[in-house]
């Protein structure tokens, strides 16, 4: 396994994908920093802080952003193995097709961390620039580390619920498909978040269960978990039988 | 042990349009050099991608070694050798990062192996140029050094001489007739290029519409006729191809 990790990260060179990655992690982050920033300077001059900064990333980012480009990083790591026609030189090998497949996942899932941890220190930069010029309250290590576990969480939660998009990407062998449907799921979550059974709905529950703020909603963490889970299960599940009577063209 | 390096039998492919390869047996001999010929869509690498596991028949066998293939392809792919309609590889990495990649995928990292084998195609080791640069006739180079980069026993090859120029045809034939004759190594080599294959083959299949309609000795072919070439167009009863 750590072979096929080993050539997923070899792949990466003179590709412009780790920089279009690390520019596509400074999005929320500079968006919730001029949202902060505009506010403090307005007429009701709502004081900057460490938590809000990291609070609306998350709902930006676990709602919106993340799932997006988290599924053009997926349809891209795997999509591009059908695109070079890569497979056939793959499967003669033999590696075999479902520890190709966790490669992938695996891989996936170590992305999706990572854009998280990018974001969580791109966060932490910008409200320490920020201090420098205006005050930023609760501005300590202790919340560092309680928003650097949040984002971790949500990594794991945002890679859970993205599973079925990967089947999506080896069904259509595209990007195009998987990335209607998350927006379409994304816009779901937007008009969800605050009604009541936004926990039974694993791409909203992921947000709220890492925020806290489901024990709000009359779901029960365990249903919305158990989801979750059931949702990642069914997602590489699905890519795994599809991927191994998969022809290869 | 059978006297077959590969052996099909009434092997069968059928997509929802209809059948690709129909009830093919053909039999590779060790040492030689089998040119499985037929024109455009006649079903050849439909054959190749089954002989490899790329694809699942509809129906029949494929033996190699005498082992049925699928199920045994841990211990049979290793020895085999391929290419495949147009090579495939990342196209933003050089040919050693690409050739890197293979050789990490199959265990064997050693740089010799990889320098060797770009060597052997004509291809230099370490050059910054990345495969999407590449020229037609580069890239198939760099896809016949993955086939022959671990030394198989067995080449499966599919119209390996597709963009090369004069000189590297004149080149790749000699070199597998070598691997023929002083290695010892089996290919089975699918070709257009009916003057090219009576150069290089031992044995010739000829097969279309996905039905084997002769196989044998190049030899014998020319014991009754002038050309392949003639030959070829009385069997398929065409035009003959390229
Ligand atoms: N994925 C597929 N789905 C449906 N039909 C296919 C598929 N792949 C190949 N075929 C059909 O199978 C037949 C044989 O195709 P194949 O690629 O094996 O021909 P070929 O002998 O390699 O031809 P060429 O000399 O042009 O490379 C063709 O009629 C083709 O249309
Ligand atoms: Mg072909």
């Amino acid at each position: 396994m750590h072979r096929l990790l080993q050539c997923e990260y070899i792949k990466l060179k003179h590709s412009k994908f780790p920089l279009i990655g690390m520019l596509s992690t400074l999005i929320v982050p500079i968006f919730v920093t001029v949202k902060a920033v505009t506010k403090y300077f307005s007429d009701s001059g709502i004081a900057m802080s460490l938590f809000s900064l990291y609070d609306d990333s998350l709902m930006f980012l676990m709602l919106l952003f993340a799932p997006m480009i988290l599924t053009i990083f997926g349809a891209w790591i795997i999509g591009r193995e059908y695109t070079d026609g890569t497979l056939k030189s793959i499967f003669t090998i033999p590696v075999s097709r479902t520890s190709f497949l966790w490669g992938k996942i695996l891989f996936f899932a170590i992305l999706t961390l990572t854009f998280m941890l990018i974001s969580w220190l791109e966060i932490l930069m910008s409200a320490f620039l920020c201090n420098c010029f205006i005050p930023v309250t609760e501005f300590t290590i202790p919340y560092f580390i309680f928003f650097l576990i949040k984002m971790f969480l949500g990594g794991i939660l945002l890679f859970a619920s993205q599973t079925p998009f990967i089947y999506l990407t080896i069904r259509t062998k595209g990007f195009v498909t998987p990335l209607i449907a998350i927006v379409a799921i994304s816009l779901i979550n937007v008009v969800l978040s605050n009604s009541p059974i936004a926990g039974f709905y694993p791409w909203s529950a992921s947000y709220l269960l890492v925020t806290g703020r489901l024990s709000r909603q009359s779901c029960p963490k365990e249903i919305s978990l158990s989801i979750i889970l059931t949702i990642c299960l069914l997602g590489i599940a699905t890519s795994m039988l599809r991927f191994k009577k998969e022809e290869v063209k | 042990m059978s006297e077959y390096i590969i052996e099909t039998k009434n092997l069968t492919k059928t997509y929802d349009i209809g059948q690709s390869v129909a009830n093919l047996s053909i039999h590779v001999r060790k040492g030689r050099t089998y040119g499985l010929l037929g024109r455009n869509g006649a079903g050849k690498t439909t054959t190749m991608k089954m002989l490899l596991g790329l694809i699942k028949p509809t129906d029949g066998e494929v033996l190699i070694w005498g082992r049925p293939l699928f199920g045994n392809e841990k211990e049979i792919l290793p020895r085999v050798g391929s290419i495949i309609e147009a090579p495939g590889f990342y196209p933003n990495l050089t040919a050693t990062e690409n050739l890197y990649i293979f050789a990490t995928l199959r265990g064997v990292v050693n740089c010799h192996v990889i320098k060797d084998a770009l060597d052997i195609v004509g291809l230099p080791y370490g050059d910054k140029k990345v495969f999407s640069q590449y020229s037609l006739g580069m890239k198939q180079r760099l896809g016949i050094a993955l086939a022959i980069m671990h030394n198989p026993e067995l080449l499966i090859l599919d119209e390996p001489m597709n963009g090369l120029d004069p000189i590297g045809i004149a080149e790749l034939r000699s070199f597998l007739r070598q691997l023929c004759d002083e290695k010892g190594k089996t290919i089975l080599v699918s070709s257009h290029t009916l003057s090219e294959i009576s150069l290089l083959a031992d044995d010739i299949g000829i097969i279309d519409k996905g039905i084997l309609l002769e196989e044998q000795s190049l030899a014998k072919v020319y014991t009754c006729e002038d050309s392949l070439e003639e030959h070829f167009k009385r069997i398929t009863g065409g035009e003959g191809i390229a």
